[in-house]
């Protein structure tokens, strides 16, 4: 059975037609060309395909696409705008966070959504842990990760 | 990738009865996290899958005199956030803030944890230490049974299939309760436990006298189980390091744990009283934080 | 020396492309009319093929093709061919691809090779090294004699070692007889997978000419080409390989290992391009592992600590094929004596087959398990001969001009340096006073030292293109795995060419456009590519002077310096840009075009003679052991490498913070389990990789520079072997808290702790 939804994603509305079983992540990289959410495990293990929904990040190869109906969805894509970098990507690249850049979308959204939730205000290196441990990274260690999201959270509180 | 299945959002209980009556093969899924998993392995094969996440009264999270009552669509993160759990029902609070990743809660539910069954449940164990009673309803008859009753084995409980579980309510708890679950992996985090242990007390509000305890266990038997015996040994003693040990070595003899290439039965023999004494000092900790703010409160 | 590049902390080129998403998997590619492609795998550990029935698969809707190792009968492998595409008549693991299907979708794939029926015929099987190498054992490749290798691999008939080596210098008898302790002690290391977060893809595409596209994000792609060409028998020229951003590789995708497949069915198909994504759990059954390894060592110490000979056997597990099993042995024998001097010293070295999924080329390639051997028993020395393990290592270590293992004179060793300062920054004490008791912890000091070799002789080509407008296009092939390759590259032809880095460009790499590169592994890339950039930019810079010389009117060469993006008259004020210099020699538009190649100079064949260049480390580490459960948390890593020269210091740090992460996963959380042949734990929830709450202790890096003879500005490569003395300096530390040395490569809580257990019974038992 196919199921029609209605789904705003990084700021477009998009009218779609979905089966049951296709994963919102699906959507995103085959259907509309959003391949920045990547697909590392498709159990939830890994996070590399961690985007915002409703505010929330959610591992897209576990959520039905049908489910997403009336939902705002944000992508690693509809960080920047106007091509001009958010502050979180700049920290990113310039605190070393990136290396083979496979995790680094999925990483991204699990640290915009922890800074939206708290807008920054009083968040210290376990909190950045704690939000970012569903987020596997096998080059960098973390310690540069945990930096540019601190360093973005401390410029959101001054 | 998952089968075909065909997806159905109720949006209310007697609708979701009515379709599971017009409906064959057909399974309810709430958070979907552990559902979607076993269907992409193809551990699970169905047609028809009724969600509920449509249904808004499953999510409610209500405190009254009477205790929490929490729906079982209520996500994890809805719980980790919300202010009553983690300042009433800390041992529930420790049971979610380390289960899984941040997205993982924001989409897994409670009921759903629950309903899962697995040996390693993290929020069974703090729940079955609050005395946590099921609200389940069906198309013939609504009930309430305590937790403790649930888990029948590994991945099955108690529920028929057009049964829904609507509610866990945990009794309201005395001033002078406390408890905290600790939960051993070899991870620090997105980690199934090696060993899980919930410790809930009261005390007597003076001294550190047990009036009540309940210890509970995750990965330690076919479910997640409460140790009666390690309960009787604590009531009416101090709280002591020495007598939580104690009572965690008696726990040890009641756990039945299983050998499994994560890890061998006796190894988590080994740990239990370890991991029980462990909660149990974090439970008192919170006791004495606890009754610290409450003297300041007085003198002031 | 005054840099204006060398030495510079730049941020990483590509690191926009990558915080944006636009940056391109090998998954992401979207093509029209693509054949998504699904391989079924073997579920016998070793049985003959008795049939393969494909007519229901093929009759499925959106079906495009099914192939299996009957239609393409084809063998690859790098150092010794033994590997079909598709298994041919027989299956040797269980995950073996055996035939594979593409169809219009990934659904329909999926449906489809559930369709695929084979009947096997069970063949007795082999699990282990001690069963692989026991008499009248079952054989998996009878004829591997026979096999197409590199010179240097020696496979046994009618056993199962597909390679065996035997190194000796000096007089080992004599070495032996004039030690006054003699060491022997036995190690063994467990199966350890790379867990990249990108699984592994391929693409391919077949045109009506015949010739083959690739996609792929493999480390190698001109070496791929080369095994291809090899293996098709289709000349080089026919295949182009493109490559795609590559999610991590820490070794893995480097072999033949999807793209084979899915240039099969392109073959078939013609003029579809087709799409492989390995599923995770197909990653972890049918992809490369660490070899497992036993290794037996023995030394002879004089009183004072010096060692006086070393012998070992080591053997290395490589499963069912070989692939890079029988070099990754080699390089492990030649790592095995240690960076020490030993003026005697014998290696027997085998790689052997068993029923498992490939063992191939992992970040250390060998070295990781001999140090493992080697830097264990120095501290098992150290204890015995009551010499503090800094100062032994330190008696023993190698330095500049200093003769090897294997009579070879070493240059720009920074090992000396490496140990000191791991051990200042660590906090060193004598031995004894290392260990701390605190409640129920044990508080303890380790250290570790390795060296690794690279790959060669190796070849880096490259050209440098000076555009009419005074900007740079590079053409390497070199790959960016994420250890920020390209940045430092550009440093070096921002630096040997005198032009600012904001105008030089890089290419990706494709075998049809960018020239020869043998692969962007072993540490190797920085230092070859490196050289063979600054020889292009010198040629450019030799073009350059010639063009001037009338503009300026010069006399001679000599008369002009050259620098900045000007050539001038030296001490004049007479200067032309790079632009001018283009502009007005080619008015009509033109460029210059520098060429690079290096090779170096070292004897032999591959893996043949010594390495051109040794990459030195040392590690300590403070542990703290929970005794109670076993549980061994990580204080504080501080990690000395020597990199020759730090082209770009950031970068260095970044291979070492995540270098020690990986080593200490490999060590505390993960292994690859089997029951009987398959895989237990195929998933990253199984398969524990280190969160970011696991590493939230301090790592120190620390960049040693003892410039290289040979490397450009005096680099090396350091990335590759940053893990190799994590393991030892966390089991030395170990060691030091609960008195009993692990032995196995694998430091969970339960082997912790039932060590612990044994360790109070023995102490309870003795009075």
């Amino acid at each position: 059975m196919q199921y029609n939804i209605s789904v705003t994603v990084n700021g477009t509305k998009h009218h779609l037609k979905v089966a049951g079983n296709t994963t919102l992540l699906n959507v995103l990289r085959e259907c509309l060309g959003l391949t920045g959410t990547k697909e590392g495990c498709g159990s939830g293990d890994c996070g590399a395909c961690t985007v915002i929904l409703d505010g929330k990040a959610v591992k897209s190869c576990l959520y039905l696409a049908v489910d997403t109906d009336g939902k705002e969805v944000l992508t690693v894509e509809g960080l920047s705008r106007n091509g001009e970098l958010d502050p979180l990507q700049i920290a990113f690249v310039e605190e070393g966070a990136v290396q083979c850049g496979y995790c680094t979308p999925g990483m991204l959204m699990s640290a915009k959504a922890l800074l939206d939730r708290a807008d920054g205000a009083g968040l210290g290196e376990e909190d950045v842990r704690h939000a970012i441990v569903g987020n596997l990274c096998r080059c960098t260690g973390y310690k540069r990760i945990v930096k540019a999201v601190l360093r973005v959270a401390q410029h959101r509180e001054a | 990738m998952f089968p075909e299945f065909n997806y159905y959002k109720p949006s209310t209980i007697n609708e979701a009865f009515e379709l599971m009556a017009t409906l064959s093969d057909a399974r309810f899924i709430a958070g979907g996290t552990d559902l979607l998993l076993k269907l992409r392995k193809q551990q699970v094969l169905v047609k028809n899958i009724l969600s509920l996440k449509d249904i808004s009264e499953l999510r409610e999270i209500s405190e009254s005199d009477q205790g929490l009552s929490i729906g079982a669509m209520a996500t994890l993160a809805d719980l980790e956030f919300h202010p009553s759990v983690r300042a009433n029902y800390a041992v529930l609070h420790d049971g979610i803030v380390n289960l899984g990743s941040m997205q993982i809660r924001n989409m897994a539910t409670i009921g759903g944890n629950l309903c899962s069954g697995l040996p390693s449940a993290d929020t069974a164990a703090p729940l079955l230490s609050l005395d946590a009673k099921l609200e389940i309803t069906g198309p013939e008859e609504d009930y309430s049974l305590p937790l403790s009753d649930f888990f029948v084995k590994p991945g099955k409980n108690v529920l028929k299939r057009n049964e829904i579980l609507k509610r866990i309510i945990i009794p309201a708890q005395s001033a002078c309760s406390t408890g905290a679950y600790v939960k051993l992996g070899r991870r620090k985090a997105m980690e199934i436990a090696i060993v899980g242990a919930a410790v809930s007390f009261v005390t007597d509000g003076l001294t550190d006298h047990c009036v009540q305890a309940r210890v509970a266990l995750t990965s330690s038997a076919p479910v997640p189980m409460r140790c009666p015996e390690a309960e009787r040994y604590l009531i009416e003693r101090r709280l002591t390091e020495e007598a939580i040990l104690e009572a965690g070595k008696i726990a040890a003899v009641e756990a039945q744990p299983r050998t499994s290439f994560r890890t061998s039965s006796e190894y988590r023999k080994n740990i239990i009283p370890v991991v029980v004494k462990r909660a149990g000092l974090m439970a008192l900790e919170r006791l004495k934080l606890c009754k610290s703010q409450a003297v300041r409160g007085w003198n002031r | 020396m005054n840099y204006k590049m060398i030495g510079k902390e730049l941020t990483r080129l590509d690191s926009v492309t990558k915080v944006t998403g636009e940056a391109k998997f090998c998954a992401d590619l979207l093509m029209h009319g693509t054949g998504y492609i699904k391989v079924f795998h073997s579920i016998k550990p070793h049985a003959n093929i008795k049939n393969i029935d494909v007519s229901e698969a093929e009759n499925c809707p959106g079906v495009m093709a099914v192939i299996t190792g009957q239609d393409f009968p084809f063998i690859g492998g790098e150092t010794l061919a033994d590997m079909p595409f598709l298994a041919i008549d027989r299956v040797r693991y269980i995950g073996e691809p055996v035939a594979a299907v593409a169809a219009a979708s990934l659904e329909q794939a999926e449906q489809a090779v559930r369709l695929i029926k084979v009947v096997y015929e069970d063949l007795p099987v082999v699990f282990d090294m001690d069963a692989a190498l026991a008499t009248d054992t079952p054989i998996l490749h009878e004829d591997v004699e026979t096999y197409r290798a590199l010179p240097v691999v020696h496979p046994v008939s009618g056993t199962n070692i597909c390679n065996k080596t035997q190194k000796q210098y000096g007089d080992i008898d004599k070495g032996f007889a004039e030690a006054d302790y003699v060491f022997e002690n036995s190690y063994s290391t467990p199966a350890v997978q790379h867990a990249q977060i990108e699984p592994y893809a391929a693409m391919a595409l077949v045109n009506g000419e015949g010739h083959i596209r690739i996609w792929s994000p493999n480390s190698g792609p001109h070496r791929l080409r080369k095994n291809l060409s090899d293996a098709l028998a289709i000349p080089l020229h026919m295949i182009q390989v493109t490559s795609t951003y590559v999610g991590g590789s820490f070794g893995g995708k480097s072999f033949l290992d999807l793209e084979p497949i899915a240039v099969l069915l392109a073959l078939r198909l013609r003029n579809v391009p087709v799409k492989l994504v390995y599923t995770r759990e197909e990653v972890f059954s049918c992809t490369a592992v660490r070899h497992p390894t036993t290794i037996k060592i023995k030394t002879g110490v004089k009183k004072n600590g010096q060692i006086c000979a070393r012998s070992l056997q080591i053997y290395y597990d490589t499963g069912a094929y070989a692939t890079f099993g029988p070099s990754v042995m080699l390089q492990g024998a030649d790592c095995s004596p240690g960076p020490y001097k030993v003026p005697n010293m014998y290696v027997e070295g085998f790689a052997v087959y068993t029923n498992k999924l490939p063992s191939g080329a992992f970040r250390g390639y060998g070295c990781t398990q001999v140090a493992w051997a080697y830097e264990n028993q120095m501290d098992e020395i150290a204890e015995a001969l009551h010499i503090d393990p800094v100062e032994l290592r330190l008696v023993n270590a190698l330095g500049g001009g200093d003769v090897d293992a294997f009579g070879n004179i070493v240059h720009g060793v920074g090992l000396k340096e490496c140990i000191v300062k791991a051990a200042e920054e660590i906090g060193w004490e004598k031995a004894s006073s290392n260990v701390q008791r605190s409640g129920t912890k044990i508080y303890a000091k380790g250290l570790a030292c390795s060296w690794e070799r690279t790959k060669t002789p190796s070849a880096s080509t490259a050209y440098i293109v000076l555009n009419f407008d005074g900007t740079v296009n590079v053409t390497v092939s070199a790959i960016d795995l994420g250890q920020g390759i390209v940045t430092s590259l550009a440093q070096v032809v921002s630096e040997s060419l005198g032009v600012n880095i904001k105008n030089i460009r890089f290419s990706t790499s494709d075998t049809l456009y960018s020239p020869f590169d043998t692969s962007s592994t072993a540490s190797r890339t920085t230092f070859h590519l490196g050289n063979a950039l600054i020889i292009a930019a010198e040629d450019i810079k030799l073009q350059l002077k010639k063009l001037a010389l009338p503009l300026l009117k010069a006399g001679s060469e000599d008369e002009l310096s050259i620098g900045d993006g000007y050539v001038g008259i030296i001490n004049s004020e007479r200067m032309l840009s790079f632009q001018e210099i283009v502009f007005e020699s080619y008015p009509a538009g033109g460029a210059i075009f520098g060429r690079g190649f290096y090779y170096p100079n070292v004897g032999g064949g591959l893996y043949a003679g010594p390495s051109i260049y040794y990459m030195y480390q040392a590690q300590a580490v403070e542990i703290a052991v929970d005794t109670e459960t076993g549980h061994i948390e990580i204080e504080k890593i501080a990690a000395a490498h020597d990199a020759g020269k730090a082209i770009n210091p950031m970068i260095c740090q970044q291979q070492i913070e995540g270098g020690v992460a990986q080593g200490v996963g490999t060590v505390l959380f993960e292994e690859v389990l089997w029951n009987d042949g398959e895989v237990l734990n195929p998933n990253l929830h199984d398969y524990k990789i280190p969160t970011a709450k696991d590493i939230d202790y301090d790592i120190v890096p620390m960049v040693v520079e003892q410039l290289d003879p040979n490397g450009p500005y005096g680099a090396k490569g350091m990335a590759e072997p940053v893990l190799i003395p994590t393991g030892p300096a966390i089991g030395n530390a170990l060691s030091r808290a609960i008195g009993r040395r692990i032995r196995h490569m694998s430091l969970k809580p339960e082997i912790v702790f039932d060590e612990i257990q044994l360790g109070l019974k023995r102490s309870s038992e003795t009075p």
